[in-house]
């Protein structure tokens, strides 16, 4: 009996791959549930939503810049095409936020907040649409997603 | 109709950002990264702000500015450069349902430090959520 002895490093550093990927998972949405108790603890009304995000991401940006100066850089011969792809994606993000506070002001938040807590299932779609042949978008991924986005809708009506 | 037609745009909009980020993750490192995406949201937020809501801007007090800091540097310096950090580990569609887990962590946090009491829903909640993570993250790659 042979043992594949060559496959056997590659193994060991996909699972720490991925065992580091969901920790640093993890520590985002810790992060960010932190900063969601925060707000909804002692902000009240201190000031709009959209002045507070423009506050905020000034100092998240300034205070990332400053953290991390030293280590920037790039990867690839295709810098600006990344430049464009994290520009773009910032803004989007920023869209997104935007569009959530609009919405919050003409709706109601149990109507509002299942709706907004569907945006795994939008990354889905969008990646098994415009990352194919670089990801592969699974059924068991997508039973994830939906059992999340159920979980979340619960605890944002309830 | 329309609340939840905005609704849908600003989810679709988070997937689009998640999706592109993982494009630029191939041609540029995390941190340059997270560096570009808050630049471009902060121009892009800002810009509006300075238009509509010059007023409110000026008139924010200082405890506001401090508390916004501490929300700023949870959200983006860590929340989001760990964020990108597991889209380039895990691929997006992995890592996409543990992000979208932050609530979780928002409620235990509540439910054990500022004393929010657990009901029969919430712990529904929680269920799935922990079910949709773990079936997401043992998913083959």
């Amino acid at each position: 009996m042979t043992t594949d002895t060559s496959t056997a490093p590659a193994e060991g550093s996909s699972r720490r791959n991925t065992l580091t990927g969901v920790a640093f998972g993890l520590a985002a949405a810790i992060s960010y549930g932190s900063a969601q108790v925060i707000t909804r603890q002692s902000l009240g009304d201190l000031a709009p939503p959209l002045v507070g995000s423009a506050i905020a991401l000034f100092w998240g940006t300034l205070g990332f810049a400053l953290l991390s100066a030293r280590s920037l850089g790039g990867r690839g011969e295709h810098l600006w095409r990344g430049v464009a792809f994290f520009a773009t994606g910032g803004v989007f993000s920023a869209m997104g936020v935007l569009l959530m506070f609009f919405a919050l002001g003409r709706g109601q938040v149990v109507v509002i907040s299942p709706v907004l807590a569907t945006n795994p299932l939008f990354t889905l779609l969008f990646a098994a649409i415009l990352l194919r042949g670089v990801e592969r978008i699974t059924p068991r991924i997508l039973v994830g997603a939906l059992l999340v986005v159920s979980g979340v809708t619960v605890l944002s009506v309830f | 109709m329309i609340a939840i037609a905005l609704a849908v745009l600003a989810a679709s909009s988070w997937g689009l950002s998640a999706v592109l980020v993982r494009r630029g993750l191939r041609d540029l490192s995390t941190s340059a990264g997270t560096l570009i995406s808050l630049t471009s949201g902060f121009l892009f937020t800002t810009a509006p702000v300075v238009a509509l809501q010059l007023d409110a801007l000026l008139a924010v007090s200082l405890k506001a500015i401090l508390l916004f800091g501490v929300i700023g540097i949870l959200n983006f310096p860590i929340g989001r450069f760990f964020n990108y950090m597991a889209i380039g580990r895990l691929g997006v569609g992995r890592s996409t349902p543990l992000l979208a887990s932050s609530p979780l962590c928002a409620v235990l946090i509540a439910v054990f430090l500022t004393g929010e009491h657990l009901t029969l829903a919430t712990g529904a909640g929680i269920a799935l959520i922990l079910g949709g993570v773990l079936v997401t993250i043992t998913a083959p790659k």
